[in-house]
């Protein structure tokens, strides 16, 4: 397969890799400083934030008013995103997607603890030379929890409703699902049988 | 291929592109594996890979994980440093730090593991050959871990 690409395509790719790696490094930098001018800088120009509304500025915006910043609620007073699994797919030469995983440790305004686990599905795009977030990462939630409670038995998180609880994944994956599946029609065989 | 020097280009190009091949392949066997994706799990390794008692190939190895991944229910494979040695253009080591997470009955086990990983470079794509977990603690999350038996030795 690489045998087909000149150099400058596999040195294109090898920097699409590097680079790419780099976004989710920095996002987790950013919120731990709480530096939203360089999260926004992660993300293009042009970058959608919700219906009709595009750019860094809106993207500002958003995640602070996520955070609860300039409100009386503050939702996330420190947010220590540890971040690893990185899977990567390369669409084409300036268009990516992939997914990291993170054990966010949180701590909310009111001084109290959450952990949670998460997968963040993104996709990356390349704008004049450079790779960025395309929009807003997709957040899936394994699970979340007070600090010393096992993840097992929650209610439904509901993710971003609430912060603690049983997320949908890896519930939501066809791949899941069949390999569970499976078990239970090869029970009922057996019972049957 | 250019011949400049001991280390031509050529080499220096495909030893970057086997280090990127290797680490995604490390960590698309950690989200199949939470996400029960056995086509994925077996495609990622050699076709005539050494299952052991269960034989040889990738339907052996099927086998393997079918047994393996039905033990525990929700898990999340975190994975940390993973260094890589190529040893030459068609093979590489490397180990991976994984915190691994599972649920086992009304346990929420978390193990600290390496895995000791070999890789082969077949019809251009790296592969894993062989995996050997070495764990140096499990145990539940709210109980202080038991150190495995070898670990920190």
């Amino acid at each position: 397969m690489t045998r087909a690409l000149t150099v400058e395509d596999r040195l294109d790719r090898l920097q699409a890799f590097a680079e790419i790696r780099a976004l989710p490094a920095r996002y987790a930098e950013a919120f731990a400083w709480q530096d939203w001018a360089a999260l926004v800088e992660l993300y293009p120009v042009d970058v959608h934030v919700s219906r009709g509304v595009t750019g860094r500025e809106a993207l500002r915006a958003a995640f602070e008013k996520a955070m609860g910043i300039g409100t009386s609620g503050r939702t996330v007073a420190v947010a220590s995103l540890h971040i690893g699994t990185h899977v990567i797919d390369i669409d084409g030469p300036d268009r990516a997607h992939g997914s990291v995983y993170c054990h966010g440790e949180m701590q909310r305004g009111d001084g109290s603890w959450y952990h949670q686990a998460i997968q963040y599905l993104d996709v990356y795009v390349r704008r004049d030379g450079r790779w960025y977030f395309e929009g807003r990462r997709r957040h899936e939630l394994f699970y979340g929890v007070d600090p010393g409670q096992r993840p097992i038995g929650l209610p439904a998180a509901e993710w971003p409703s609430n912060d603690t609880g049983i997320g949908t994944a890896p519930y939501d994956l066809v791949t899941w699902q069949e390999f569970w599946s499976g078990e239970a029609a090869d029970r009922e065989t057996e019972r049957t049988r | 291929m250019t011949t400049d020097g001991p280390h031509p280009v050529e080499s220096r190009i495909a030893a970057l592109e086997a280090d990127a091949a290797i680490r995604l392949l490390a960590a698309r066997y950690a989200v199949a594996v939470d996400g029960r994706d056995l086509d994925t799990l077996v495609s990622q390794f050699v076709d005539d890979v050494d299952v052991g008692e269960l034989g040889v190939g990738r339907d052996a190895l099927r086998r393997r994980f079918d047994a393996e991944l039905r033990q525990f229910t929700v898990s999340f494979s975190l994975l940390g440093g993973h260094s890589i040695e190529i040893l030459d253009e068609d093979h590489a080591v490397g180990l991976v730090r994984c915190r691994f997470e599972r649920q086992v009955g009304e346990q929420w086990i978390v193990e600290a593991l390496e895995l000791q990983d070999t890789y082969e470079r077949r019809d251009g794509a790296w592969l894993f050959s062989s995996r050997k977990p070495r764990p140096l603690y499990a145990g539940d999350i709210l109980e202080r871990p038991t150190l495995s038996p070898g670990a920190g030795r």
